[in-house]
């Protein structure tokens, strides 16, 4: 016996039945490699081995089976009736004695009767293994039932039936494994269509019929639609826009080596780069599919053409006063300065402009080393009023030669912020340099300070009853190199002072500033900065 | 006689309407200013110069509008121009083709090419 433990729909051989099976290998043999599978019972499920219901005709059966010497009793019987019969019919006892012919009669009848009986235990014993073949089991009694003439046989059945066990074991382990695999695969497309959809690039792919492999999120978005959807349609179905969909087909019907292509596609307001390569496909690189990649580059296009609109300006900005100083030395070298009054004027002129040149390139500085984060800054507690007393009498020549009045109203020097002194300078004398600049003669500049103890902070404006700015141009007012064009006329200036102020306030001292303004009623500039301590 | 031609000068930079009209007029030329686009196309207008020398960027009409505007105007269509820029390149075809543009001078410029272009321009001698 084999010391497996047998399985339900086994059946529990004898020992001798099983030492026959050993003794044949060659019938083992064939039964595992030859025996075609599909002859063998269809076992649905290695599982399904429950034991089946014991069958009480099959009980009352199997105690009337006859086996082994018991063959013998009707065949004993038939004997011994024929004999007898043959023996005494043509003798006086047949005729003389009256219970001889119905006893050897009765003799052969019960011999037939058992013999017919017999082989009907023997097909019912049969039909009932070959119901439980069908069903994929066998009771494990069933060996009692069965004839002993047929028990090799079921024998090697139950051998059949065990490479089937085993062969249906291991085609479950192999689907267990293609399922683990087949989820797994899964897992690992969800996870790399998550992160091709968390792309914030448009991606496409097609294959080598345009039609769409896969498309992410964001590609979805820009040409609305529904991914999950456009997969299998043709690109040009999907992609409205023929200068994409065009672009993907071409490169798609090209040389694989020769499929990139690179253009510069515009959609709203937004810029991308649109990159499309081959996916590889047959050895000739005839039938591939192709990938296309949309980059968004409008922050960088924006950059670049701030850079460059930063870099015009500042040209344009130097070579104005690089235009005075150039022609009026070239005006003295040549002598055209006749007298002394007017070589003193060019001298003066040259010297403007030079001051000029110099003070566009420290704001140029100074701004680029605030956003770049590179300025030197020198804090320490400053007496704030103090700092705007200096900016006020160094700027009230100007204002009194434009016959402006000029008003301050400051804070007592209790009152500190933590800053930097020159750069806090620099702030206020643009701001009043600018309302004197745009104020019209008679007019009026006041500097007020403003010191409010529970918001710990310190408010300087500087009000003039200037021309005053456009409502719509407000907004812009800090902004580098913008100046208000219908005041032009009233000063020159570089468009750099006041977003240098705004970087020094905001981005250097933490403060804030704010500008209130009237077409022909004036400006006010406010400063506001923390207080120390 | 250089005296008798009329050059107008249009720049919103004071100093540069100084110095070039300084030039000009020691040259013996006749020099009306203007500080903006605008007041140059009407003192144009007023005054019939035979050439104007502006610069690109002023106020209110910059000086290729000017120089358009000029162009349909009757008696000044005709008119020569220099224009002098400060941007970082030349102005191209597309940008001069609908003006009397002849010559665009980049700043920093010279005086003395200014008044080289203007008397080449004008075909007229130095004045004596």
């Amino acid at each position: 016996m084999s010391d497996k433990p047998l399985k339900p729909w086994q059946m529990a051989m004898p020992d001798d039945q099983v030492a026959q099976v050993k003794r044949a290998p060659e019938i083992e043999d064939s039964a595992t490699t030859d025996a075609p599978l599909a002859e063998l019972p269809t076992v649905d499920k290695p599982t399904v081995a429950t034991a089946p219901t014991s069958r009480p005709a099959s009980d009352v059966l199997a105690r009337l089976q006859f086996q082994g010497a018991w063959a013998v009793l009707p065949l004993g019987l038939l004997l011994v009736g024929v004999i007898g019969w043959s023996r005494f019919f043509a003798s006086d006892a047949m005729t003389s004695v009256w219970w001889v012919r119905p006893a050897f009669g009765g003799l052969i009848g019960c011999a037939l009767g058992i013999i017919v009986l017999s082989h009907w235990m023997r097909r019912q014993a049969l039909r009932d293994v070959a119901s439980q073949l069908q069903t994929g089991s066998l009771n494990a009694d069933m060996h009692r039932h069965v004839p002993a003439d047929v028990k090799p046989f079921l024998a090697l059945l139950n051998q059949h039936m065990h490479v089937v066990e085993d062969k249906s074991s291991e085609l479950m382990d192999e689907m267990r494994q293609l399922q683990v695999d087949v989820t797994m695969s899964e897992t690992r497309r969800l996870r790399q269509k998550a992160v091709i959809d968390s792309i914030r690039d448009p991606i496409i792919a097609t294959d080598s019929y345009d039609q769409i492999l896969m498309m992410n999120k964001s590609a979805a978005r820009l040409f609305e639609c529904d991914a999950e959807q456009s997969l299998r349609k043709n690109v040009k179905d999907v992609i409205a826009d023929p200068q994409i969909s065009d672009l993907i087909c071409s490169a798609r019907a090209a040389d694989a080596r020769a499929a990139d292509r690179r253009i510069e596609y515009e959609r709203g307001e937004v810029v991308y780069d649109v990159h499309i390569k081959s996916l590889g496909g047959d050895s000739q690189g005839d039938q591939h599919g192709v990938v296309c990649v949309m980059r968004d580059v409008t922050q960088e296009r924006t950059a670049a053409r701030k850079k460059s609109d930063f870099v015009s300006h500042v040209a344009h900005e130097l070579r104005t006063p690089l235009s005075s100083i150039r022609a009026y030395v070239e005006m003295l070298v040549d002598g055209e300065a006749e007298d002394e009054a007017s070589r003193r004027e060019y001298y003066d002129i040259i010297q403007t402009s030079a001051d000029r040149l110099g003070r566009l390139i420290d704001n140029m500085l100074n701004i680029s080393r605030i956003e770049a984060g590179t300025v030197r800054v020198n804090k320490g507690p400053q007496a704030i009023s103090v700092v705007v007393k200096e900016a006020v009498d160094i700027m009230r020549p100007n204002a009194e030669a434009k016959k402006l009045k000029f008003v301050e109203h400051l804070t007592p020097v209790m009152y500190q912020v933590e800053a930097d002194r020159d750069l806090i300078l620099q702030a206020v004398l643009n701001l009043i340099s600018n309302a004197i600049k745009y104020t019209p003669e008679g007019g009026e500049v006041v500097v007020q300070m403003t010191a409010d103890e529970n918001k710990g902070r310190v408010v300087i404006d500087v009000a003039d009853t200037g021309v005053g700015i456009p409502e719509e141009d407000l907004p812009r007012m800090f902004e580098k190199f913008f100046r208000v064009e219908q005041n032009n006329k009233f000063a020159k200036g570089t468009g750099l002072g006041l977003n240098l102020v705004k970087r020094i306030v905001e981005d250097v001292h933490g403060g804030q500033i704010a500008l209130r303004s009237e077409v022909g009623k004036g400006s006010t500039f406010s400063i506001a900065l923390p207080l120390a301590g | 006689m250089n005296s008798e031609v009329k050059i107008l000068v249009c720049d919103d930079e004071p100093h540069i309407v100084h110095v070039v009209s300084s030039k000009l007029r020691n040259a013996g030329f006749e020099v009306i200013t203007a500080v903006d686009g605008e007041e140059a196309f009407a003192v144009a207008q007023q005054e019939q110069p035979q050439l104007i020398i502006t610069d690109y960027q002023m106020p209110f009409l910059s000086g290729l509008e000017l120089c358009t505007k000029l162009r349909s105007t009757d008696g000044l269509s005709d008119v020569p121009v220099i224009m002098l820029t400060a941007r970082g390149f030349s102005l191209g075809d597309d940008d001069t083709g609908n003006t009397n543009i002849k010559k665009v001078l980049p700043k920093p410029f010279s005086p003395r090419e200014i008044l080289r272009t203007v008397e080449d321009l004008l075909s007229v001698g130095p004045a004596n």
